[in-house]
């Protein structure tokens, strides 16, 4: 009998506004000195209030109108209370009863699936604990240090139904989440920083009986992570079940380097947040007025950006994946203006460019070649002056010095040869020098010509035109 | 009322003379919820706000926060700029 998986993921992305959530505090914590980015507001202090920050709560609205969700006309904040001092007020501001938006969905890419959004709230950020030990693990500590300097950004999180029935489907949706909240511009998504993170809900149950206990995963932090993350303990589950097992209720923890979940916590009284609404604030009303506002500032989403670039001439997978990373896309039909056909730019940054830039670890925006030199060098092989193999390499040098295409193809004499002497006479060259090949090309076997052309263009160094050197051998041979 | 597990959310460690002492105070207070539970509630909508008012905002403009040895000042321990805690288990 067979198994089947059911998959909830909950997503908490750092919104990208310039101040924390409820005071002036900057959010740009990433390699700041500790405790050097605080306020009374966000240290919690005696006596101090937070404010909300407009923004945050209109980007959580631009999400939760992306992802279709109803918009609650009101919703509140309220206080999660748990001791932990990665947390110095001990509680923290979130979300509950009404978030700012619920009841949405999502259609993925590739499956055309429709996976249900619960819900979508804002909540703050917690500090960051250090477990100074010299094994590195944090049952060998005996004390903790803390940095406040994250406490208080901005986050949504945003809950899906536990519609995913495999992995790859679970991936497929958090790709898609973080292409869309690129393309709003709300949150960087990125996964390796800490800006995007993801928890999973994992349970299996025997087709055709009621659900399993779930399991709930965390410290997954890449999509890879999350994937492999989520085999591993599908597996786990139905080897269990099948020698007479039982699944536990727990919070597991996803170890990269050992590639397996770990259970941390042994068996854990339920959590107990007594949530009670926030006092320090006021509720939150979301008008007609304010909705219109962000409603008409809406940018285009992943899905509408692929269509579009299908209709421009490229395929749908390619189109998928140049709308993965924004930065692709963007930088795409940048290229485009400088060259008009999208197919071959889309050749180029999904293959060489790509590839260069996993090599090197580079994001494309960081790249040296500039749209306008791609566009470039399309140009001057579809003029002509140089072959498409030759601009292979070309390219990568362009790669390594953010050179103009033109000046390295002058600098490198890398030029087409189209004269049609000159390739002549190579080509009689390799003619002389190869008669068993002409020998038995002429005795019917069609495919050596092949190799006398690559005889010719290796004599040429890659620089003769190959339609002429195909035309010239047909002549002469 | 179970004292102790309110005890332990709270990280608080209470000898017993303590827990009896606090169970009688926990008691008086649940009491006293228990005669506002008596009243019909039925057709109210709850009130977590007396004032009505949209929650005010501020611009998203970045503000100097405080000194880090003002910070570190209040704290009972610190290490290499950092707040020095407990192992919390």
């Amino acid at each position: 009998m067979g198994y089947e998986t059911v998959i909830g993921l909950e997503v908490h992305c750092q919104l990208l506004t310039d101040s924390k959530l409820f005071c002036g505090c900057s959010t740009d914590y990433i390699g700041k000195e500790p405790n050097t980015n605080v306020c009374p507001v966000c240290l919690g202090l005696p006596g101090s209030l937070p404010v909300l920050n407009k923004k945050a709560l209109e980007f959580a609205l631009k999400a939760a109108i992306a992802l279709n969700c109803e918009i609650l006309p009101y919703s509140h904040f309220y206080r999660k209370n748990y001791f932990y001092p990665d947390l110095p007020k001990a509680y923290q501001i979130t979300q509950y009863d009404i978030p700012v938006g619920r009841h949405g969905w999502i259609e993925l890419p590739y499956s055309h699936k429709r996976i249900g959004i619960t819900r979508i709230h804002l909540e703050e950020d917690a500090g960051k604990l250090v477990h100074p030990t010299k094994t590195g693990r944090i049952e060998h500590a005996t004390y903790s240090l803390v940095d406040y300097n994250r406490a208080g950004v901005p986050l949504i999180e945003i809950v899906s139904e536990p519609d995913f029935s495999s992995p790859s489907e679970a991936r497929e949706y958090l790709m898609e989440l973080r292409s869309i909240v690129q393309h709003l511009g709300i949150s960087d998504g990125n996964m390796e920083l800490g800006s995007m993170r993801c928890d999973a809900n994992v349970s299996v149950h025997r087709e055709g009986e009621g659900l399993g206990v779930k399991v709930e995963l965390k410290n997954m932090n890449s999509f890879k992570a999350l994937e492999r993350a989520l085999n591993y303990e599908v597996e786990r589950q139905i080897k269990l079940i099948k020698s007479g097992g039982r699944v536990e209720q727990e919070t597991r923890h996803w170890s990269e380097p050992e590639k397996k979940t770990i259970s941390l916590r042994g068996k854990e009284e339920a959590q107990d947040y007594r949530y009670f609404p926030e006092p320090d604030l006021l509720p939150i009303y979301v008008d007609e007025e304010i909705l219109e506002s962000i409603k008409s500032d809406m940018p285009e989403l992943p899905a509408n950006r692929r269509k579009r670039f299908v209709s421009m001439g490229i395929g749908e997978k390619e189109a998928s994946i140049m709308v993965i990373e924004k930065s692709i896309g963007d930088y795409f039909e940048e290229a485009v203006k400088y060259f008009g056909d999208a197919k071959s730019i889309a050749n180029w940054i999904l293959g060489d460019f790509l590839g260069e830039l996993n090599r090197a670890g580079l994001e494309i925006q960081d790249s040296r070649v500039k749209p306008h030199q791609l566009g470039r060098l399309l140009t001057l092989i579809k003029d002509g002056t140089i072959s498409g193999k030759i601009a292979k390499k070309v390219f990568s040098i362009m790669f390594d010095t953010g050179d103009d295409p033109d000046e390295i193809v002058k600098r490198e004499g890398l030029v087409q040869i189209v004269d049609r002497s000159e390739i002549e006479k190579v080509v009689e060259e390799v003619l002389s020098a190869n008669p068993d090949a002409v020998e038995s090309y002429r005795k019917g076997k069609a495919n050596i010509f092949n190799f006398l052309v690559g005889q010719v263009m290796k004599a040429t160094k890659g620089k003769a035109n190959p339609n002429v050197v195909r035309d010239i051998l047909q002549k002469k041979i | 009322m179970d004292v102790r597990h309110i005890a332990k959310l709270s990280n608080l460690e209470l000898t017993e003379d303590e827990l009896r002492e606090m169970e009688e105070h926990f008691n008086a207070i649940m009491e006293y919820f228990k005669k506002l539970s008596s009243v019909d509630t039925e057709r109210v909508e709850p009130t977590f706000y007396v004032i009505k008012h949209q929650t005010p905002m501020r611009e998203d403009r970045v503000e100097k926060g405080l000194e880090r040895e003002d910070v570190l000042g209040i704290a009972p321990h610190t290490e290499g700029g950092y707040i020095r805690v407990p192992r919390i288990r």
